[in-house]
């Protein structure tokens, strides 16, 4: 009882954080300085290093937040919320690229060598690496990887996100796994 | 191994990132304004008090009754395009990938095919063109290259509900045979026959059964030559289907007929003639066809010059007397043997008042050679690749043509010729009196003798194109019976071959490696009337491989059979009928080619 009513108190507060965030344009923009680089930076790097397609999923997921501010339940942080908002954005687009890529590609696994690019790569900094291995992931393969290894989430929590059962969400995860360490660069069999 | 480092390196991607300012305030300033901070100005504010004005903007957070209203104003304004969009655009306009299909099959099953046109290149880059009149009549013309399965350029076939009629540019014959095709659109080589790598029987008067998928899926549409396209697809196989006349343009399943679409028009620019079972102006039943389509009695000859084997150089307008020219080759048993000694006691009798010159035509160098030396023949012999038969437009042989003195031609005549005949020719000819016709051309009795019809006038056989094949069988050179009967249900090729010590090889090479490319696709068969030595022609396979069955036939009941006046390859449909025929033996690229245009499902390789 105590603790339900904590979270309540916590909730209730959470929200009025949230309405605060709203409550001016100066506040607003307050919160928006502060948000704008983590969510940018959260797509921008699980999508592929692609700056249009992260302008895009960053001007959805700010436009959604703002439609849905009312809904807000307070359950989490406004960062949070505001972060949870960009996955579902990004697993969209994920979902997207992959019904494009399965019309280009029906189903072709591409197998990717690690070229002498590939070994550069290294040479970059290390998020800028990761960035790059998993652009040239197919959509789904880097959806499962990013939301597995960068977000936590569960392997069910993947399958509701993606709209996909368990089973396919852990083949998937296996062939991810191969065809990232295959375009990452390690380890190399060669 | 599995190797998780990389991926406890991915907390790397949490790290934030400073999107470009332009952004950034682009993206706050709509952002503000949709919070209502901002006075709005400019187009973007214009249609949002716009919207707003019309309910269509989102009411303050509270106004319930407000709400409501919204909703139900949306949804009406949703429901309304949706009728209207579906009435304007009609239930066409989002197709699904099964209803393309099922539409297109109805075309094609039920023969309701809109008038076309449509050119279609071969992997061999031979170039055909279907004219489809939509009323169940298709003309298929060879524009280029081997097309019409072994036809020349300019070739066409004609099939309609009451027949079919084949114009041979090459021969420039013209045949015609009775009967329906089996099927309003049998011909085309593009249609939604259930492939799936397995001939299909189609009962007479059906149609195909249809390509079958459990999930049809529709991609974006595409584009064959140069028409708009529907792509729909069932796993790997593809169909291009034309948005307009739900024609099928393209069909990558690998067990299809490997062929492209060049060229597509809806309606015939063609007349309705074009659809008709006319013998066209100037040309001729190949079964029974003019002796010569150039030479005339009475009338002076066209030129010929030739070389003949020993190097001399024969040429018909230099000649002082009566000239014989004799048409013959060694594949030809009618022209040969005693037909061919014959001649030559009665032209050495009469030399030199009359020069008797042989052509050994559409035959082999070595071949004639080696016939000639086999059987001491020593009257010249020109060999000849088939333009001085065609120049004379002799359309069979053996070929008798006498020119007078003056180069008129005295005598015409096809066929075996007794000798007591040819003598009496001989000597009119010499004389200078009119030569006497043939007494009465002994026309073949229907229980064909077991030699080949004597005097008859078809140019290789007695049969036409759709006639059904005669009853046969005999005995194989590995044992057993093959029973003509047993080859029905699949294109057949029946070579009759003369099976002699000093023919060439390559025409049985060319045979088993046909017979090699088609596999099991349709069956191949040798008819060897006999052999130099016992066991000499089962020797002569081993040592060249050869797989082809082969039939003995003694005493030439098969040729007599298939009423055959000279040796040549008889091609039958799956259904046993007559579907092609060929003096002597056949390309391993015309064999092909024939058979892929029998079997337009079959997987033959192109030449």
């Amino acid at each position: 009882m105590r603790q339900s009513a904590a979270t309540s108190d916590a909730r209730s507060e959470r929200s009025a954080k949230l309405a605060a965030v709203f409550a001016s344009e100066d506040e607003f923009r307050a919160f928006y300085e502060r948000a704008l680089p983590r969510i940018f930076g959260y797509v921008f790097n699980r999508c592929g290093g692609d700056r249009s397609v992260a302008e895009e999923l960053t001007q959805q997921t700010f436009s959604e937040a703002v439609r849905q501010r009312n809904a807000f339940d307070g359950k989490a942080d406004p960062l949070t919320w505001l972060t949870a908002i960009a996955r579902h954005k990004l697993a969209d687009h994920f979902r997207r690229l992959d019904h494009d890529e399965r019309r280009r590609l029906r189903l072709v696994v591409r197998e990717i060598a690690a070229d002498t690019e590939g070994r550069a790569w290294r040479r970059t900094d290390q998020r800028e690496a990761i960035v790059r291995a998993l652009a040239i992931l197919p959509a789904l393969q880097r959806a499962v990887l990013v939301l597995h290894y960068a977000d936590g989430l569960s392997v069910r929590e993947i399958g509701s996100e993606l709209g996909k059962s368990e089973s396919s969400i852990e083949s998937l995860m296996t062939r991810a796994r191969d065809a990232f360490r295959r375009s990452y660069g390690e380890p190399t069999d060669v | 191994m599995s190797d998780d480092r990389p991926f406890d390196r991915f907390h790397v991607l949490d790290g934030p990132i400073q999107p470009e300012g332009a952004f950034a305030e682009r993206l706050f300033d709509a952002l503000a304004a949709d919070l209502g901070y901002r006075p709005e100005r400019g187009l973007a504010g214009l249609r949002r008090r716009a919207r707003r004005a019309l309910g269509l903007e989102r009411p303050p957070v509270g106004a319930r009754a407000l709400r409501l209203a919204y909703l139900a104003a949306i949804l009406g304004l949703l429901v309304a395009l949706a009728i209207g969009a579906a009435l304007a655009a009609g239930q066409f306009l989002q197709r699904s990938a099964e209803d393309i299909v099922r539409a297109s099959q109805a075309l094609y099953r039920d023969g309701t095919v809109p008038a076309f046109t449509m050119t279609i290149r071969y992997r061999d880059a031979s170039v055909d063109r279907f004219l489809w009149n939509g009323a169940g009549s298709l003309r298929i013309e060879t524009v280029s290259g081997v097309g019409l399965g072994g036809l020349a350029a300019g070739s066409y076939v004609v099939s309609t509900p009451q027949g079919r009629g084949i114009f041979d540019a090459g021969a420039d014959t013209w045949s015609q045979g009775s009967g329906p095709a089996l099927w309003p659109l049998d011909g085309l080589p593009l249609f939604w026959i259930n492939h799936e790598g397995v001939p299909v029987e189609v009962p007479a008067g059906q149609a195909p059964p249809d390509y079958t998928c459990p999930a049809w899926l529709r991609e974006p549409d595409g584009t064959v030559a140069g028409r708009s396209v529907y792509h729909v697809t069932c796993g790997s196989v593809g169909f291009w289907i034309d948005t307009d006349t739900l024609v099928l343009l393209r069909n990558d399943n690998p067990q299809a007929h490997q062929l492209e679409v060049i060229g597509f028009e809806p309606g015939v620019s063609a007349p309705a003639e074009a659809f008709a079972l006319v013998k066209p102006p100037g040309a001729f039943d190949p079964n029974n066809p003019p002796a010569s389509t150039v030479l005339a009695v009475g009338r002076s000859a066209p030129r010929l010059i030739g070389t003949t084997l020993d190097g001399t150089t024969v040429d018909t307008s230099a000649q002082a007397g009566p000239l014989v020219v004799y048409f013959w080759a060694s594949w030809c048993q009618p022209c040969t043997g005693p037909q061919l000694s014959d001649l030559q006691t009665v032209a050495t009798r009469h030399a030199p008042s009359v020069t008797t010159v042989t052509i050994a035509t559409l035959d082999q160098l070595g071949s004639v050679t080696g016939y000639v030396n086999a059987n001491g023949i020593r009257l010249p012999v020109v060999n000849d690749s088939g333009s001085l038969l065609k120049s004379w437009g002799i359309s069979a042989i053996p070929a008798l043509v006498m020119l007078d003195r003056s180069g008129a031609v005295a005598a015409l005549r096809l066929g075996l010729v007794p000798a007591s005949e040819l003598e009496q020719m001989y000597a009119a000819l010499a004389a200078g009196e009119p030569v006497p016709t043939p007494s009465a051309t002994a026309v073949p009795s229907s229980e064909a003798p077991p030699t080949y019809a004597p005097g008859a006038t078809e140019t290789i056989s007695g049969l036409a194109i759709g006639d059904l094949a005669p009853t046969w069988s005999g005995p194989l050179l590995n044992g057993g019976t093959l029973e003509g009967s047993s080859l029905v249900g699949k294109p057949t090729v029946i070579w009759f071959e003369l099976n002699c010590a000093d023919c060439p090889t390559t025409d049985l090479e060319a045979f088993e490696a046909a017979h090699r490319q088609v596999g099991s696709e349709a069956n191949f068969v040798v008819v060897a009337g006999g052999e130099p030595t016992p066991g000499w022609t089962a020797a002569l396979f081993q040592r060249l491989g050869i797989t082809v069955p082969l039939v003995f036939d003694w005493d030439h009941r098969i040729p007599s059979a298939f009423k055959l006046n000279i040796l040549g390859t008889i091609v039958l449909d799956a259904s046993g009928r007559v579907a092609y025929v060929a003096p002597g033996a056949m390309s391993t690229e015309q064999i092909l080619g024939l058979v892929r245009k029998l079997k337009p499902e079959s997987t033959v390789p192109a030449p």
